[in-house]
């Protein structure tokens, strides 16, 4: 089976120890207000268009199948299209791209292969994140092995909202999780991101009980989680389980909203923390949050 | 922490005035000409030191550790004016008259401050070891020996006295500092000074207070700039160890002198971009030092196989990252199993922006012995400015010539033809690169090759290979007959020229012979490969379009480039934007790094050898050449339009490099360095890629993996584009931001707008 992804971003240095490869798998299961990936929400392949670099050419349009041009685009009335990545092809100004494309476990493979030197160099990996990776567990269930079996270091980033059976099935390949912990209360947890963290917050549960190796990941949004009462509650909820080894606080910026414009997706600005807030927010965490 | 005297003698630098001038110097020099005009050539030149060197003042500052300086004021617009028709006399003369006095010039700029019977070249390093353990008299004891051997020429014997003159200027020179120093009271400077004045050096201070004294002399009164120090950290070090031992000296006073001796270099220097030939000050300078960047080699192996890192490579790098200045211009030399916090330092120095690059001993070691230099001297390579590789004390000065590598592309597509205007005259040339592309080394205006075959008749992509290399292969040729051709003019008229230089090599003497005459034992030519990746992204696209997809024929694509893309302008951009380029770790790009380098190594071998007494030895570097030769050539199928610019240096395209730095590092790795002498990489990234302990590990790994990779060098900006945006805007507050241009280091605010423009483009690599 293939896996749909959107990006292989090399040397990354934020998403696990070393230099890893990230892979962004396409479709998410949540809706953060503030995500900064918001071509990951959806599973499907999607098109993106960048109105300040459209020169209206009509290029897309002359080979467009369904002739669509740049007003459909700005309008982003899509609906006719049949995702043949033409218009893509022949955009010469970067206006159009197409986000998402499906790739074999071998393939990807031999993607994150191309850096296994950085890895053995800087005890790196690679990491698969997305989105919600675990939405296609099944392949990662392929993938991981293969890259477990050249010896590589793998990482996990995950919002930890998907069945514990499927968790079972994939964990045995992954040497470290990134869990994503954005808010401890429930009810504002599922205002800002569409779910529950009920979930979330068992599966975080039952991993911290198998003393698996955790790093906990907090987007931080100014007047939303950025409280004494949230991080108190995080740091209750780790209290006493050393498998979650750091934590990092990572304050909310707006490269998502660029990307949401592509797509037409509306979205909300939000705040970051000020620095004196984190550090009285990392104060509270303590030694494992890396400040 | 760097001292506050320091620092407030730093500060007063930073607001110098660009036409602060050495005056005494220039007008030393003036009178010198007709003094000495009837002399032979190098008691002539011996003498101009002697009668500069007695009559300019020697200077204290209250703070300094090392002595040494000049005095420099604003000249007066009459002096202006006088010097300006001077160096016009001198130098304002037909190409051909030129070329009787200097065989070579950097440029216009370069060239004119330069007296004619008192040259240098500059570009090398001296025996600084031997100078060391000798001491000054050891020179003059080499000539009285040398002179007692006998059987020498009337022109031999010109030259030994010549030397002889030198050595001794330089001694009572630095004797009349040491005079100063007792009328000041600084009695211990005053011993050291007396001391080397003659002697061997016998301690760390004295150690650097010599070469300081000798940098002073060669750089700012010979001209002799753009040194190499060579490894300072290898041959510093028993004056370092015995001195902390006798407890003569401890570790915070020799980082305390090294600091000063790396601002010296700095503070003798003008105030100026000079490779920004349209910036004021460069535009107004008349001094023979420019920004000359003084390279400094640190670690690397040595010849007994061991490690060449020690307590004085640390220190070094210390100084440098307190100071972030330009000078000196240093370069570790990585190694397999160098120490690895000695790795992590050098990172975090580099990370810091200090002028700080990296080699690779691993390739760069079997690249020079590829191209004839023997063990142990091996070991003890270095580099001069810019990126230039260096045997020292066994060369003499600058010989450069820069291959345009996209030019034979052009000519393999036309059978030899340029379709660009202007072309040439319709006389047949005696050489395809004249006279004035000669002595510069860069290849400008027209150019033609031998007729290859038709596009037609190219069937394959071996055989548009064969084509590119039959090109290639002659205009290195072509370079070779010029060459010769000035060479024996050279011999003619100037051989016996001796330049100070002279003094401080190996052989020289010994053979009572000038380098130009051939006294050092190697002789190379700097054979500069440039646009490296345009033509690897340039044979990609032939490749495909023509050979793979079968989209165009060759003559048809041939057609295009000669009428510059007309009315295919899309395609144009289709090709830049849309194909495949080098620099993202494909390797279907990636092949012809190799097929390339394979062809420019063909070329030059083929006019190499022993018939010859200079040898080319090959770099991948552009210096910030790289759109004035990109001028001279018409369209290529990277979808590049005529006379756009060539890639710079061994950067990918630009903007091209769109997959990471990792794959932009692997792509480079597949460049066969093991036969290229030298180049930079220019990287730039954004600081938040490196920032912490973690960014600082995942930097070393970086680093030492592209090395391990077979990667040659790497040199590195983390500086983002906002703040070179906001220091365009805004230079008075960022006057100290330093940034590597190419093969040196430049105060970004002093650069010209268009190299400004050129750093803020580099491609920003970022998570």
């Amino acid at each position: 089976m293939d896996g749909r992804i959107f990006n292989i971003q090399k040397f990354s240095t934020h998403d696990g120890p070393g230099i890893r490869t990230t892979v962004f798998f396409k479709g998410c299961n949540l809706r953060c207000a503030w995500c900064h990936n918001p071509e990951s929400y959806l599973s499907d392949i999607q098109l993106e268009y960048f109105q300040e670099q459209c020169a209206r050419c009509g290029m897309c349009e002359a080979v467009c199948p369904k002739h669509i041009g740049p007003k459909q685009r700005q309008e982003n009335d899509l609906e006719q299209c049949l995702l043949c990545k033409k218009c893509e092809d022949a955009c010469l100004n970067g206006a159009i791209k197409v986000s998402g494309r499906d790739i074999s476990a071998g393939e990807l493979l031999k993607a994150v292969l191309q850096d296994r030197k950085y890895y053995e160099n800087s005890g790196g990996g690679v990491t698969v994140s997305g989105g919600e990776p675990m939405l296609q567990w099944k392949f990662l269930k392929e993938f991981l092995p293969l890259v477990k079996a050249e010896g590589i270091h793998v990482a996990l980033d995950t919002a930890g909202n998907i069945p514990a059976e499927a968790y079972r099935e994939v964990l045995p390949y992954v040497d470290l999780i990134l869990l994503d912990l954005k808010i401890m209360d429930e009810a504002l947890h599922k205002k800002y991101t569409g779910v529950s963290n009920a979930r979330i917050l068992q599966n975080a549960k039952g991993w911290l009980e198998e003393g698996r190796r955790l790093h906990i990941r907090v987007p931080v949004i100014a007047g939303i989680n950025d409280t004494r009462e949230n991080m108190e509650a995080l740091a209750g909820f780790l209290d006493g389980y050393e498998g979650a080894e750091e934590i990092r606080l990572l304050p909310y910026h707006t490269m998502g909203l660029e990307k949401a414009k592509g797509l037409g997706i509306a979205m909300e600005t939000f705040k970051a923390p000020t620095e004196e807030t984190m550090a009285q927010l990392q104060e509270i965490l303590g030694k494992r949050c890396v400040r | 922490m760097l001292k506050e005297s320091l620092q407030k003698r730093m500060d007063h630098w930073f607001d110098r005035d660009y036409k602060e001038t050495f005056m005494e110097r220039i007008e030393r020099v003036f009178e010198a000409e007709t003094l000495f005009e009837k002399e032979e050539d190098g008691i002539r030149y011996g003498h101009t030191l002697e009668h500069i060197l007695q009559g300019i003042s020697v200077v204290f500052e209250e703070d300094e550790l090392l002595a040494g300086s000049v005095v420099t004021r604003i000249p007066t617009k009459e002096e202006e004016e006088k010097i300006w028709s001077v160096y016009q006399r001198w130098w304002d003369i037909p190409t051909s008259q030129r070329h009787e006095k200097i065989l070579f010039y950097y440029s216009e700029n370069w060239l004119r401050c330069r007296p004619y019977w008192f040259p240098s070249f500059g570009h090398l390093a001296m025996d600084w070891e031997g100078i060391l353990s000798g001491g000054l008299e050891g020179i003059a004891k080499k000539v009285q020996a040398r002179r007692k051997a006998g059987d020498l020429s009337h022109d031999q014997e010109v030259f030994l006295e010549g030397v002889a003159i030198c050595i001794e200027a330089i001694s009572s020179y630095i004797e009349r500092y040491a005079d100063e120093a007792e009328k000041k009271g600084r009695m211990e400077m005053a011993e050291d000074l007396r001391h080397i004045a003659r002697k061997p050096a016998a301690s760390f201070a004295q150690a650097l207070q010599l070469i300081w004294m000798l940098i002073l002399v060669l750089q700012k009164i010979c001209g002799c700039g753009v040194l190499n120090l060579s490894r300072m950290d290898q041959y510093l070090l028993k004056f370092y160890q015995a001195d902390l031992e006798n407890r003569v000296c401890t570790r915070e006073q020799a980082l305390d002198l090294l600091e000063e001796f790396y601002f010296k270099n700095n503070e003798i220097m003008m105030q100026v971009d000079h490779m920004s030939v349209e910036t004021e000050g460069t535009d107004y300078t008349m001094e023979v030092t420019f920004d000359d960047p003084n390279y400094l080699i640190l670690a690397g192996k040595c010849a007994n196989g061991a490690g060449g890192v020690n307590e004085l490579s640390y220190l070094m790098v210390e100084a440098a990252r307190e100071l972030k200045l330009r000078n000196p211009f240093i370069v570790v030399r990585y190694y397999k199993g160098i120490p690895e916090d000695f790795w992590r330092k050098v990172c975090q120095a580099i990370r810091e922006n200090t002028t700080l690059v990296v080699y690779n001993d691993e390739t760069m070691l079997p690249a020079l012995a590829s191209w004839g230099v023997e063990e142990p001297e091996l070991y003890d390579y270095g580099f001069f400015g810019c990126n230039d590789p260096n045997i020292p004390a066994m060369e003499g000065g600058l010989r450069q010539v820069w291959i345009n590598l996209l030019k034979p592309l052009e000519l393999a597509l036309h059978q030899g033809d340029y379709p660009m205007d202007p072309r040439a005259g319709k006389e047949p040339r005696e050489c395809e690169f004249d006279i004035d592309d000669r002595m510069t080394g860069l290849m400008t205006g027209a150019y033609y090759g031998v007729k290859t075959k038709a596009p037609e008749e190219i069937a394959t992509m071996e055989k548009f290979l064969e084509a590119y290399q039959e090109q290639l292969s002659f205009l290195v040729g072509e370079f070779r007959k010029g060459f010769e051709i000035d060479f024996a003019k050279e011999q003619q008229f100037t051989g016996n020229r001796m330049r100070i230089e002279d003094c401080f090599l190996k052989g020289t003497i010994e053979n009572a012979e000038t380098w130009t005459k051939g006294g050092t034992k190697y002789h190379k030519i700097v054979t500069q490969g440039c646009g490296l990746a345009s033509v690897i992204d340039s044979l990609y696209a032939i490749e495909q379009l023509v050979f793979v997809k079968k989209e165009y024929t060759l003559a048809e694509l041939a057609d295009m480039m000669a009428k510059d893309y007309a009315e295919n302008e899309t395609l144009a951009l289709r090709l830049k934007k849309k194909l495949d380029k080098f620099g993202n770790d494909i390797e279907a790009v990636d092949k012809y790094a190799k097929v390339v380098t394979d062809c420019f190594v063909k070329a030059l071998e083929a006019y190499n050898g022993e018939q010859y007494l200079y040898q080319m030895w090959p770099t991948y570097s552009t210096d910030r050449d790289f759109t004035t030769m990109g001028r001279y050539v018409g369209a290529t199928p990277n979808g590049r339009r005529a006379g756009e610019q060539l890639s710079e240096n061994q950067s990918p395209a630009e903007g091209a490099d769109i997959a990471g730095i990792t794959a932009m590092l692997n792509s480079l790795a597949k460049v066969p360095f093991d036969r290229i002498t030298g180049g930079p990489l220019n990287l730039r990234l954004h600081p938040s890629t490196v920032k912490g302990e973690e960014g600082l590990d995942a930097m070393c790994a970086l680093f030492k993996t592209y090395m391990d990779n077979g990667g040659m060098q790497v040199q590195m900006n983390v500086v983002d584009k906002e703040t070179l945006l906001a220091a365009q805007e805004n230079p008075e507050k960022y006057r100290t931001l330093c940034v590597r241009v190419t093969g040196y280091s430049a105060f970004f605010v002093e650069m010209g707008k268009k190299a400004q423009d050129e750093m803020i483009r580099r491609t920003e690599q970022m998570v």
